[in-house]
Formats: C-alpha cells, structure tokens, sequence
C-alpha cells in the first residue's frame, strides 16, 4: 500500500529532479572551485536534456501503467542505489584565456541561482505532496 | 523562466570583458613602443558590443563582436630614450587616461545596472514561489 501512495502521482518525478538539481550543485561547485585552475574545462549537464529524459521516462511509465520512471542509458543522469551519477558535458562558450581555462564565473552563478530555484520549487512541491497525504492520514483537516 | 538571467549575464560578461580592456589600456599608457621588438607596438584596445547572445542564442542579450587595436601612437621628443628614433622621437600609444577612467566608470556602472537586474529578477521569482508554499 506504501508503495502505491508514494510510487504514483508526482512524487518520483520530483524525487529524481531532486536528485539532479542535489548532483548538479556538486558539480557546479566543483567548476568554481576550479575557477583559476590552468587548462580546467568547466562541465555540465544541461537542465533540458534531464528534463527531455525525465518526460521520455514519464510518458514510458504512463504507457507501462506503472512500474516506476525508467531512465535509459542515453539519459544523462544515472539512478543507482550508490547515488546519483551526472555524464557531464564539457563547455566551450566562452572567449578562451592565455591558460586554457575557459571560465565565467557570471554565468557559473546564474546556473548555480537558476538550480537552486528549481530545487526549491521541486523540494516545496514535494513538501505539499507530504503535507496531503498527512491530511489523509489523521482524517482531519 | 530564466530568460532575464540569461540577457543580464550576457551583458556581465561583456562588461566585464570591456573592463578588461580599460585596465589593460590603463596600464599600457606609458609604455614606449619599441621598434626592434617582433611584437606589434600595444595601442588603445577598444571593445565593440553587438546586440544578441550566442552562448544562449537570446536575441535579447548582448555579446563582445571584436577587440581591435586603434593603431594611434602619440611621439614625445626624449632624445635620450634608447628606443628614440634618429630625430629623438620616441612614440607612445596615444591612451587618454582621463577617458580610459570615464570608460570604466561606465563599464563599471553598466556592471552593477545589470546586477541589479537579476537582483529584481530573483525577487520576482522568490515572490512567484510564495504562490505553492
């Protein structure tokens, strides 16, 4: 029965997305600890291409009526129980330096505002999700 | 919903390049240019903007379309300067350090209108997320 009230609605999508923005994070803070790091290439995984295989996964498990979001090898996140693994892309968008390093810290920052946002909107959404089953639970508003 | 983050950056990072330039400028006024050197002589680095951002394809944002030198020399008359010519003519990039401070003022001001933007953006944002919570 547990798993039915957690494993339907909305509640793994925002859970993965959690996972994603949390494994993110890391790896942007990891691109700004590297800022005057000689020859660093900074990585990332674009929100898009999570967000395609999110809804890829969604529309499978729809069709599958169930059975949990599944993502596929050409996601570019992995879901294991040792945690979660980013495949990260390297960025080239900015003008180069003498040292090879390809950095902006201004557009390190966006990402780094734009995906604690998104965390707090899934993190507060979930929060809701709990707060209604709660209410179901005690049987009272 | 993070449009207006992407056009302010963009304009960070262009100001933040012109910035770069000013200083380079600042610091180069007084060097002489030397003739027998294989390097080209530094001249005044002027920054161009154009309108639309490639790194996230917003027509909207702004972007560095060139660095060119000015190629303006000014000559002092310093006969005894080993880089001289033989009239005692040494050149000097013609940089006005008066100007090059107007300039960074505005880089700098352009700087913190921007910051300021993606300020009132994040307040925007905080506010539309009080709806869910």
């Amino acid at each position: 029965m547990i798993d039915g009230m957690l494993g339907s609605t909305n509640l793994p999508a925002l859970e993965r997305s959690l996972q994603y923005m949390g494994a993110r994070q890391r790896l942007l803070a990891g691109n700004l600890a590297n800022i005057e790091t000689p020859g660093y290439r900074p990585t990332d995984v674009a929100p898009a291409a999570f967000q395609q295989s999110l809804r890829e996964a969604l529309e499978q498990d729809r069709t599958d009526k169930g059975g949990g979001l599944a993502f596929d090898d050409s996601a570019p996140v992995a879901f294991t129980e040792a945690g979660t693994e980013l495949k990260p892309q390297v960025l080239a968008e900015n003008i180069m330096f003498h040292d090879g390093n390809d950095r902006s810290v201004e557009r390190l920052m966006q990402k780094m505002q734009e995906n604690v946002y998104s965390f707090r909107v899934a993190s507060q959404l979930l929060r809701n999700q709990f707060d209604l089953i709660n209410t179901a639970i005690r049987e009272r508003m | 919903m993070f449009t207006s983050f992407d056009i302010s950056t963009s304009a960070l990072v262009a100001n933040r390049t012109r910035l770069d330039a000013i200083a380079a400028n600042i610091a180069n006024a007084d060097v002489p240019v030397d003739p027998k050197s294989r390097n080209p002589p530094f001249s005044e680095q002027v920054v161009y903007f154009a309108p639309g951002d490639p790194v996230s394809g917003d027509p909207n944002g702004v972007h560095v379309a060139a660095i060119q030198p000015r190629n303006d020399f000014r000559r002092a008359f310093e006969p005894w300067n080993p880089l001289a010519d033989k009239d005692g003519y040494v050149r000097y990039p013609n940089i006005d350090p008066v100007v090059q401070q107007a300039n960074a003022m505005l880089a700098t001001r352009s700087y913190d209108a921007n910051l300021a933007a993606i300020e009132a953006a994040k307040s925007m944002i905080s506010s539309s997320l009080s709806i869910i919570s």
